[in-house]
């Protein structure tokens, strides 16, 4: 679908747009191609191999990548007070945050998401759409400036605020099969669950103290409600719908093991 | 300490001891870093969960964060035994930071009600 659109609006800017239309997708090509080459070979800052005190994390963060099929995958520690996981490559990236506020399961089960993602391709994936996103915005205003056409003005805008939405959505998704993957990784599942209610705590806490003059000792939980457009163009689940999907997951995953019994 | 403790400072004078200048849970927090000097986020948890049973992990952290960023204590990496983790330290001794809490509010009294203020410590010293 992304590619779709993006081809309908590379066709219709090269026909549309004159030599300076195609030069202008020569450019942006180009140059999204050479950042993409450049920042690939890029480490993030601030990453620190786990020290042998975290040995433990190393073994088993590779016994379940080995389950999961994956090879050669690393893992790094990043000095931020913040809890936190990502990946890009083969690596994995835990914050030294997460190890103030989760046990050891809970940490194992963040890094099998990020192993799910890993597993799943996404850390190939999720640059290559962010880049799209790039180039489908700078091709629709490319067409305002050359294509002095409200239709095909509109059409071009429609086809941006297309690509996101699918973008976003399919982007959530991958977060879901990440959980899921993360599910038959790990050996306590109810772990991912606990560790996703504790980040979700943590997040709703932080906006809290930061926001109120005077901290209270039980600060409340409620979230102000999400806005329409916030929830389309989201390309992350809310912490509830993971955890509501996890728990339908563990549910199916113990009537699954009680049938095989 | 932080240099703008004063603009941080929030004094409430129907509160006691240091629960007048800092939130009731930072409070306890800085009466045991003063007495450990030295602490995880992990060991504050434990001791203050005694005394507040339903305490989550991520208050401490947060809130000791937000002591960091008020200068009160400081944050550096452990590669102890137990893995790779946050230490926290005093930055400064409880007298001083004491005497810093009396000095900004005589301070800002005397600017705001400067008669007010000289003929209540004339008063008292009597």
């Amino acid at each position: 679908m992304p590619l779709i659109i993006l081809l309908v609006q590379v066709i219709f800017l090269y026909t549309l747009g004159g030599d300076v239309g195609r030069w202008g997708l020569l450019g942006i090509f180009l140059g999204l191609g050479i950042t993409y080459s450049i920042l690939s070979f890029k480490s993030p800052r601030g990453l620190t191999l786990p020290k042998e005190p975290l040995s433990w994390l190393v073994g088993q963060v590779n016994k379940m990548a080995e389950r999961g099929g994956v090879r050669n995958i690393s893992l790094k520690i990043l000095d931020d007070y913040i809890p936190t996981a990502f990946s890009y490559g083969k690596t994995v990236v835990l914050s030294l945050g997460l190890f103030e506020i989760l046990d050891g399961d809970e940490i194992l089960a963040v890094a099998a998401h990020e192993i799910g993602h890993i597993k799943n391709r996404d850390t190939l994936l999720f640059p290559l759409l962010m880049y799209g996103r790039y180039a489908s915005i700078l091709m629709t205003l490319i067409a305002f400036l050359l294509v002095r056409s409200l239709l095909w003005d509109s059409f071009f805008a429609l086809m941006t605020v297309g690509y996101e939405l699918w973008r976003s959505s399919y982007m959530r998704e991958r977060e879901f099969k990440a959980d899921e993957t993360a599910l038959w990784l790990v050996e306590n599942p109810r772990s991912l669950k606990r560790a996703l209610e504790e980040l979700k705590y943590y997040e709703d806490l932080r906006k809290e103290v930061y926001s109120s003059t005077f901290p209270s000792l039980s600060p409340s939980i409620e979230r102000p409600e999400r806005t329409k457009t916030g929830f389309f163009m989201n390309s992350h689940p809310s912490y509830e719908e993971r955890i509501l999907r996890i728990i339908r997951e563990i549910e199916a995953l113990e009537i699954a093991r009680r049938m095989v019994n | 300490m932080g240099g703008d403790m004063d603009k941080k400072l929030d004094f409430k004078p129907n509160r006691t001891g240091l629960k007048a200048v800092l939130p009731e849970l930072e409070a306890e927090i800085m009466e045991y870093m003063w007495e450990t000097r030295t602490a995880t986020a992990g060991e504050v948890y434990e001791h203050l969960r005694k005394i507040h049973p339903t305490l989550r992990r991520s208050t401490v952290s947060i809130l000791m964060n937000r002591l960091c960023e008020k200068g009160l204590l400081s944050r550096s990496v452990d590669y102890g035994r137990g893995g790779m983790k946050y230490v926290y330290t005093i930055t400064t001794s409880r007298k001083e930071f004491e005497e810093k809490i009396v000095s900004t509010i005589l301070n800002s009294l005397l600017n705001n009600f400067r008669e007010a203020t000289y003929a209540y410590l004339s008063k008292i010293k009597k």
